[in-house]
């Protein structure tokens, strides 16, 4: 495997490509640089959103669902729960159809956990290097694992609430999908 | 792609009275033949002691070195090496003979069957040039390898002859194998019962195994000794009845492009075994300040260059002492430092400072049930890699019919290389290959001119019809499945040729029974057309016995691009009308070295002559550390390049040049002079012209294209690529006539295109014939109307010097 050029913010500058103007390695590596900043940025949020007291029986799953219109992968998710209230799991998942409509199974196969009594704006999940997120919450929680790291064009997601404590509300879940083709 | 030199090889090779120095070494027997003692470098754990007067850094005699090799007759003094591009190969020779002096009678007890190696007949043997001085194996070039496939031994000495592995090329496989029908069969029938399947070859990857019975082809799925399952009524044939004793025989389909189906047909043993190889020194640990995670470490051994590995390639570990380390890995990278080599694997090792174990490899592209069954070693799997690399996208897909036995030589020749533009050469005593392409310096570029050739004044510079001369290209392809016809043809001719030329037509014939009809193969065929009338359809220069110095040129091989030229070289060049010949990239085509005098002659031919257009590489740039004093300048080792250990090697060959030195914003822009490398540090270069110190992170780069002399930056307009300007229509009278934005940027005789924003409308390539003002007159309409600001390429440069285009 190649080394990948560190991607950077570069400004171009009409002296690199002006007519004439030798192709070094340095103009090159330039064009990477930004070429490889550009890409890892590119990745579109979805996000559900959950006012009020909530549980699996009264979120609307279906009204939420995601259409995943290109080929793709996680790039970062979060999870955050306004206020937990009293002791006891929350967690969010995602049922994966395919372009049949047949389900794959979870997105996570261990999903995002917020389980600390009496918390506000907990937040877990994982950037898209990969690295941890955990706001305001020290103990109870899980940051997920996912099952399906690439999700193949026309699939949809339907969101669900696997756990939730007494009385808690507010969730909000960010899923970032960075594009593959 | 030469080979690469240690410092001290390139001091050796530099010296006035140079020592070649032979080294023969045979798989299984520790001692090094060599014509003189071989050195290698004293370590400390092998037992040396200090009053044995050794020093530090010192090379002392190998305690296996044999000083046995006679280089008086019939020890080979002299290699041929010569590329024919017109039908695919290259011949060189088939064998090296080596001369041994039995001295003390030590050679039969060396040799002595049984005793070091079972049998010296078939083992495998290097041959290795080095120089009186160097040390083994770090200073020395493979110059061949192969098989010892002859011994002869008298009272006084003893004669190896090795043969090339072009030889274990030249082996049949495939055998066609027949049979007969033990009853007859319906035409649903897929259990075919046959009176034997001995010598089958069972379908494999990118091979399919069909049997023919009449004239219906069916496709294998499984067999045991006396039946077949088949799919009946295979490749557009139609199923019937067949009777009892009707013969069958074997048809075999492969499919791949052409480096793959190469490297596979090559390396495939069809066992798909692992080859026993060094013991290995450590895991993970070398010494306090080496550690390599996952690392297997060796001494004095290159495991990358010994064994032809890379990666992807499988390596086994057996007999190491911690279970968890007796695993098969694939290799990741490998990595050498001074006097060893280690490898790195994708599978957790566990660190062993010492160790018991061995490992044997295989190669990823061993995986057919027949193949040739060479080694790695003997093919240069990186060199076709590269060929991928660099012309990957544009290789056709093969599907090749095999309906008989097929040699080995011959089928990569002339039905793998030959029809998808390469052809093959030996590389590093290897097997490679090469595209059929306009020169690119890729690799390090030896300057040939009066101070590096020694016969400048007797050369003569031809061109004939008789050689290096096509003016038409007529492709044969898409193999009839059952008859030894080809269904399809393509002829291109170039008019320009016929017009210039007038000797009738001579074609370059090309029978392919892989290239099938489809779009993609036209699309491929024409283009490698037009590539082999680059080189061939106006008779192109060639410069025959180029007698060079050892010390500039032992390292450089066929197929390697110099340059040659110069305003010191007084050549008429009838290309250019001037007195001397211009400097261009040429590629070596056929080389003899003479290890007994040192004489090397080349044979250069001129790939790129008269084309309308530049192919170049991208140009080395560096960065550079804050500068303390005007007249130096330390270099950073920059950006990737693994030719290049050393970052100011990139420079070289260009001492006396004028660089650009600028900082990121081009606030900072100056040039200097590079005159030399700073002798007390490698990382410094000397240089003048500078006015103000550099800062960190300058970049160093070759300056702007300078086209107020066409004579100016000659080695880096040749071999380095620059932007190509790129005008706009200003306006437009009709498609023959327009007025162009900047109008100095033409010049009669410009080669251009002309294309609109999208390139839904793109025009042909026409030849500017008058300028009037802004007004420029082409010498044909282009084949639209173009609009004010549709853009104008491949004008080339106000010095008269050609595009930079995309090969």
């Amino acid at each position: 495997m190649g080394t990948p050029v560190t991607s950077e913010r570069v400004t171009m500058y009409v002296e690199d490509v002006a007519y004439k103007k030798s192709i070094s390695e340095a103009i090159m590596t330039k064009f990477a640089k930004a070429i490889n900043f550009i890409m890892d940025r590119i990745y579109y949020n979805e996000r559900i959103v959950y006012h009020g007291y909530f549980s699996n029986s009264t979120f609307d799953s279906l009204a939420t669902q995601i259409f995943i219109p290109t080929r793709c992968e996680i790039a970062y998710w979060t999870m955050t729960v306004m206020s937990t209230r009293s002791a006891g799991n929350n967690s969010m998942n995602f049922t994966v159809y395919d372009e049949n409509g047949t389900s794959l199974g979870d997105l996570f196969s261990t999903a995002p956990i917020i389980n600390q009594a009496s918390i506000s704006r907990a937040l877990v999940g994982k950037d898209k290097d990969g690295n941890n997120i955990n706001q305001n919450t020290t103990s109870g929680f899980t940051n997920g694992t996912l099952a399906l790291t690439e999700l193949q064009a026309n699939y949809t997601l339907v969101p669900k609430i696997t756990a939730n404590s007494t009385r808690a509300f507010g969730m909000v879940f960010n899923l970032g999908l960075r594009p593959l083709e | 792609m030469t080979f690469s030199l240690t410092n001290k090889a390139r001091i050796l090779s530099s010296q006035n009275n140079i020592q070649p120095q032979l080294v023969l070494k045979i798989d299984g027997i520790p001692y090094l033949f060599g014509a003189l003692p071989v050195t290698t470098i004293g370590r400390f754990d092998e037992g040396h002691l200090f009053d044995e007067g050794l020093f530090f850094d010192k090379p002392i005699e190998d305690p296996y070195s044999r000083d046995y090799i006679s280089m008086e007759s019939p020890t080979t003094n002299n290699i041929t090496q010569q590329i024919l591009q017109d039908k695919g190969g290259t011949s060189s020779i088939s064998g090296f003979v080596i001369k041994l002096v039995n001295k003390n009678n030590e050679l039969a007890e060396i040799f002595k069957t049984g005793n070091l190696v079972a049998d010296i007949i078939s083992r495998r043997a290097k041959v290795y040039m080095g120089f009186i001085g160097s040390v083994f194996p770090d200073d020395y070039i493979l110059i061949f390898s192969g098989i010892i496939d002859e011994f002869d031994s008298s009272s006084g000495s003893a004669v190896v002859s090795i043969a090339h592995p072009d030889v274990i090329k030249r082996q049949e496989f495939f055998v066609n194998i027949k049979g007969n029908l033990t009853s007859s069969i319906t035409n649903v029938q897929t259990n075919i019962p046959v009176n034997s399947t001995t010598g089958v070859i069972a379908p494999a990857d990118i091979q399919e195994t069909y049997i023919r019975i009449d004239d219906e082809l069916m496709k294998v799925t499984s067999f045991t000794s006396n039946s077949f399952t088949v799919q009946r009524g295979q490749l557009e044939t139609v199923a019937v009845t067949h009777d009892l004793d009707a013969e069958f025989s074997t048809f075999y389909r492969l499919q791949s492009t052409p480096i793959q189906l190469a490297l596979k047909l090559m390396l495939s043993d069809g066992l798909q075994s692992f080859t026993s190889s060094e013991q290995i020194k450590s895991i993970n640990y070398y010494s306090p300040t080496l550690y390599v995670q996952n690392a297997l470490f060796f001494d004095d051994f290159n495991i990358e260059q010994e064994l032809g590995l890379v990666e992807g390639d499988f390596i086994q570990i057996t007999g190491s002492v911690l279970p968890a380390n007796n695993i098969t890995s694939t290799v990741l990278s490998f990595g050498t430092f001074e006097g060893g080599s280690y490898v790195v694997l994708a599978d957790t090792l566990q660190d062993e400072s010492t160790t018991t174990a061995s490992f044997s490899f295989k190669s990823q592209y061993n995986v057919l049930n027949e193949g040739l069954a060479m080694l790695p070693e003997e093919v240069d799997v990186s060199g076709h890699l590269e060929q991928e690399y660099l012309f990957g996208t544009g290789f056709p897909e093969l599907d090749i019919y095999l309906k008989d036995t097929i040699n080995g030589k011959e089928f990569l020749d002339k039905e793998i290389y030959f029809p998808c533009g390469l052809y093959s050469i030996p590389r590093k005593a290897r097997a490679s290959c090469k595209m059929s392409a306009p020169p690119l310096s890729t690799q390090k570029v030896l300057n040939l001119n009066s101070e590096t050739v020694s016969n400048l004044s007797q050369l003569k510079v031809r061109r004939s019809v008789h050689k290096n001369f096509y003016n038409a290209i007529v492709y044969k392809f898409n193999n009839y499945t059952l008859e030894d016809k080809f269904l399809n043809g393509r002829i291109t001719y170039s008019s320009d040729s016929s017009s210039r030329i007038n000797f009738g037509t001579k074609p370059l014939n090309i029978e392919s029974k892989g290239l099938r009809n489809t779009a993609g193969n036209i699309q491929f065929i024409d283009r490698q057309s037009s590539r082999f009338l680059d080189r061939f359809k106006y008779a192109t220069e060639y410069i025959d016995d180029v007698k060079v110095l050892f010390k500039d040129s032992f390292n450089y091989e066929v197929g390697d691009i110099v340059t040659f030229g110069g305003e010191d070289v007084q050549l008429v060049d009838y290309a250019t009308g001037e007195k001397f010949y211009k400097k261009r990239l040429m590629e070596i085509v056929n080389k003899s070295v003479n290890f007994k005098t040192g004489e090397i002659k080349l044979s250069l031919l001129s790939t790129a002559f008269s084309l309308d257009g530049r192919y170049a590489v991208i140009s080395m740039s560096s960065y550079v550390h804050t500068q303390t004093t005007l007249t130096r300048l330390k270099l950073k080792q920059s950006f990737y390049d693994g030719t290049y250990d050393i970052e100011r090697l990139k420079y070289e060959n260009y001492i006396g040049q004028e660089f650009r030195i600028r900082n990121e914003d081009y606030t900072y822009d100056q040039t200097f002079i590079l005159e030399g490398f700073d002798p007390s540090n490698t990382g410094q270069i000397i240089v003048s012209g500078m006015t103000v110190l550099a800062t960190d992170d300058c970049i160093i780069e070759i300056p702007d294209y300078d086209d107020s002399d066409q004579n100016a930056q000659v080695d880096f307009k040749i071999e380095y690529a620059f932007l190509n300007p790129q005008e706009e229509i200003a306006s437009v009278t009709d498609a023959s006539n327009f007025e162009v934005t900047n109008v100095s940027r033409f010049s009669i005789g410009s080669i251009i295109q002309v294309h609109n924003d999208d390139y839904t409308s793109e025009s042909q390539e026409v030849k500017v014939i008058n300028i009037a003002g802004n007004l420029i007159t082409t010498d044909a309409p282009l084949n639209y109307i173009p609009i004010i600001g549709d853009f104008i390429e491949l004008i080339g440069f106000v010095d008269g010097g050609l595009p930079y285009r995309i090969l």
